[in-house]
């Protein structure tokens, strides 16, 4: 029915003309660990720690057990910023921790504990943990829908001297600031 | 041809080095912007990015399923490009690419709920109406892959494979009630909670209930006669349905199951039964429960173990004339349980390779049938088996942007007498991040159900003798994305089925005797889809589906059930400022052959749909129009007196819904 192609025809036409197309970004779809992942890497790019641990060779990403990253992780293995590499470090137990510049912390983990050990330190704990800021961690991925989002906790960044770009801050859907 | 590129394709791959370049899903290139509107698919065993994977995939989600207000998992497969449904007023079937064979519950598609099938092992059923499993707001995602699936997937997934996702706990977050009503004296009931707990659990359960009065006077000309209420079926289109469905995830371990009971009035007269007996009926119990392991053994190796139990049991009353009114009892019975243990390993670099193990054992397969008063049998038959399926695909990252997916797969199944050994190979070109060719070759079987073995009745003969269907499929895809989120597709594809199974059929009277292994169709055609999908909830998606079925077993240009033109419009637009959305649904089918070579005529059909959850916290508030042209569009009738008398059926006009559904934290 060359009628339906012809009407397919047109509508394409019409819409491109009409400039319906253009514009706004998309909204794709990814795996769970894959969209974690990506944040993991783009917080990197937007925080400065102390000089004294900014001089490292390497950005240092540690896991503790159970990151439930899988494969995904790992396409960070070949990845840099500003030159430099990104070292991960995975299934890393709680002590073997305050040597990293940023930490993940599964959902699974006691996260209160570890927030507790490291946090006179200047790393940026991350978790997908619900409440995780409340616990003093520094940025919990929160689901919002069937998206992720994040929360940030200004003050315990400050405290240890980890400064996190306004951008981050913008883009946050809470920010725990006593300022 | 097919071994010469092979060939040169292995030829080719022995000259690269490897390097190291892992294969997992890579969304790093998006900015944090972007990553807030990445929408986070739960893993499944396709787990990668559709663009790589070495099949065409069209996916809709539980924002379409709430923009478009479709009311069974049959009326969203409807949507989906290259797929058509039809009703006979007892079952829903579903047609892949002009291809819906009649005499079939949907044995030919694979259908699974998180990866574990749903098809029984007694008709090879796979059921899309009021008779599956699952509330359509239980669904995340609706997953397709047409052609002969890939060497992951078993059996059925012969003309196409579905995918059913179910939502996280997490997704509903709280206890959820939710009531509709609806034309006909359609109401439903649910009562679902979910919840994702600190220590990781995520749980889910769910409850409901539905029921219609159905049309009540169904009008068929074939039995317009005094003696049969001048064609009247009164009261005759009832529908009722239970579900219940749970799961809880904790850590590694996944734990789920779900039941469905449905009881459906028949008011076809099919099977030659009384005409407007309102005994007539089927009644269609299924469940299933499993278990999952999922480990990651190391960064680049994980393990997925299973185990289920499964069930369906089906009886159908059919009340009929011989000198008096005897009632005839149909049942089917089936159990089934088994394991699968699946590795996906990219330790060798750049490999992705699966590897897979599956265990079936039919425990129960049983077909009664007799009379009820004075009783008379007719029919007691018993099977058991195993079944065993070897898998191994490997997607070989040939050069950057170049893949080369291979798979095997070996199947030893105890209706058939030979091994099942099917390849599957696919070259995917990525030469431009917006860019995906794919050719993708398969083939695939499926073997006799006990329905098609051992069936005995006034028309069916057993055949233990039949065997398995072939099918070859051949597809190319291109997709094309722009940055700004336009994507097209454009496939053409190719499918030489032969063996098929069927029965003859007798002019006037309508499919007999034992199923034979005499059929071959063979089909040609395109799909062609546009979509965009806005931030601000805006989607517009359009599809167009050609294809020749010929049937070359009787030389024949033309093929049952086949439309030739399939056009789909889904347009969605958020309103007053996001408060409410409006998603518009318009889908064009072709006319179709009928069995008793007459046609059933090309039908239009425009839904609208309302929704808004900003009337109050946690309301959610749908309104729905359904054939708002009032079109009494035509499905297929049957092959004669022997199953359904009528060429054609005419299915109901205008349907309204509305739906509230009410979240507690």
């Amino acid at each position: 029915m060359p009628i339906i192609l012809r009407l397919l025809n047109r509508f394409l036409l019409v819409l491109l003309c009409t400039g319906m197309l253009a514009g706004q970004v998309h909204a794709e779809s990814g795996g769970e660990a894959a969209v974690k992942t990506a944040f993991l890497y783009n917080f990197l790019k937007f925080i400065d720690w102390p000089d004294a641990v900014s001089h490292q060779d390497a950005y240092h990403l540690c896991t503790t057990n159970n990151d439930q990253l899988g494969d995904s992780l790992m396409v960070l293995a070949n990845k840099s910023i500003n030159n430099k590499p990104i070292a991960i470090h995975r299934d890393i137990a709680g002590k073997d921790l305050k040597t990293c510049h940023m930490v993940f912390i599964a959902a699974s983990e006691n996260a209160a504990a570890i927030v507790n050990d490291l946090k006179n330190l200047p790393i940026v704990t991350i978790s997908d943990k619900a409440g995780f800021i409340q616990q003093n961690g520094i940025i919990g991925l929160v689901p919002i829908d069937n998206r992720l989002g994040f929360e940030i906790n200004l003050d315990q960044a400050n405290s240890v001297g980890i400064h996190i770009h306004a951008q981050l801050l913008k883009l946050a859907k809470y920010v725990k600031s006593t300022h | 041809m097919l071994r010469l590129i092979l060939i040169g394709i292995l030829l080719v791959l022995n000259s690269f080095v490897a390097a190291s370049n892992s294969s997992a899903e890579d969304l790093t290139d998006l900015s944090i912007e972007e990553l807030l509107n990445v929408e986070v698919i739960s893993a499944s065993r396709l787990g990668q990015k559709p663009n790589q994977a070495p099949s065409s995939l069209s996916v809709l989600t539980a924002s379409d399923i709430r923009t478009f207000g479709w009311r069974t998992l049959a009326e969203a497969l409807n949507a989906m490009r290259g797929l058509y449904t039809s009703n006979d007023r007892n079952y829903s079937y579903l047609g892949v690419r002009g291809i819906m064979h009649p005499n079939d519950y949907n044995s030919r598609v694979l259908i699974m709920i998180d990866g574990q099938r749903m098809n029984e092992n007694l008709y090879d059923g796979g059921y899309i109406g009021q008779e599956f499993m699952l509330d359509m707001e239980l669904v995340e995602r609706i997953e397709f892959i047409p052609g002969s699936g890939s060497s992951i997937y078993g059996a059925n997934a012969f003309f196409g494979l579905i995918n059913i996702v179910t939502k996280k706990g997490q997704a509903i977050n709280g206890a959820q009630i939710a009531g509709e009503y609806g034309t006909f004296d359609t109401y439903k009931g649910r009562a679902s909670y979910g919840k994702k707990f600190d220590n990781g659990t995520d749980v889910l359960f769910s409850a409901s209930h539905y029921g219609s009065a159905g049309d009540e006077n169904l009008y068929f000309k074939e039995f317009d006669d005094p003696a049969t209420n001048n064609g009247i079926a009164h009261d005759m289109d009832t529908e009722r349905a239970d579900r219940i469905f749970g799961r809880i995830q904790y850590e590694e371990f996944t734990l789920m199951g779900g039941f469905v009971d449905r009881y459906k009035r028949i008011p076809t007269a099919s099977f030659g039964t009384i005409f407007n007996d309102s005994e007539t009926y089927t009644n269609d119990r299924q469940f299933f429960g499993n278990l999952k392991y999922n480990k990651a053994l190391s960064a680049k190796t994980s393990l997925q173990l299973k185990g289920f139990y499964q069930g369906y049991d089906y009886t159908g009353r059919y009340p009929y004339f011989d000198e008096t009114r005897i009632v005839n009892h149909d049942e089917a019975s089936g159990r089934w349980w088994g394991g699968e243990a699946q590795v996906t390993s990219t330790v060798f670099d750049r490999h992705r390779l699966i590897l897979g193990l599956e265990y079936q054992y039919d425990q129960r397969q049983r077909l009664l049938n007799h009379d009820i008063n004075p009783y008379t049998f007719y029919l007691d038959s018993h099977s058991n088996g195993h079944r065993v399926e070897l898998y191994a695909q490997d997607d070989i990252q040939i050069l950057d942007d170049l893949i080369f997916s291979a798979g095997l797969r070996f199947d030893y199944h105890h209706m058939l007498k030979k091994l099942q050994l099917n390849p599957r190979v696919g070259l995917i070109w990525n030469p431009l991040d917006s860019t995906t060719f794919k050719l993708l070759y398969s083939s695939s079987f499926r073997a006799p159900n006990v329905w098609e073995r051992d069936y005995f009745s006034f028309v069916n003969t057993p055949n233990p003798d039949n065997y398995e269907e072939r099918i070859k499929s051949y597809e190319g895809v291109v997709e094309w994305q722009s940055t700004n989120g336009l994507k097209l597709t454009a496939d053409v594809f190719y499918n030489d089925m032969t063996k098929l199974l069927e029965q003859t059929i007798d002019p006037g009277l309508g499919a007999a005797g034992p199923f034979i292994n005499s059929g071959h169709l063979r089909a040609i055609g395109t799909d062609l889809e546009i979509e965009q999908r806005w931030n601000n909830g805006r989607m517009f998606k359009a599809s167009y589906t050609y294809s020749r079925v010929t049937n070359e077993a009787e030389n024949s240009n033309s093929a049952q059930a086949s439309p030739q033109n399939i056009f789909k419009l889904h347009y969605a637009e958020p309103l007053f400022n996001n408060f409410a959305k409006l998603g518009i649904e318009n889908v064009f089918v072709d006319q179709r052959l009928t069995p008793q070579n007459g046609s059933a005529d090309a039908y239009y059909q425009l839904n609208l749909n309302l929704t808004s959850d900003q009337i109050a916290p946690g309301l959610d508030v749908s309104v729905g129009a359904y054939n708002l042209f009032d079109s009494h569009y035509q499905m297929l009738g049957g092959t004669g007196p022997n199953d359904i008398t009528q060429n054609i059926l005419r299915m109901n006009g205008r349907e309204f819904r509305i739906k509230l559904q009410l979240t507690f934290d």
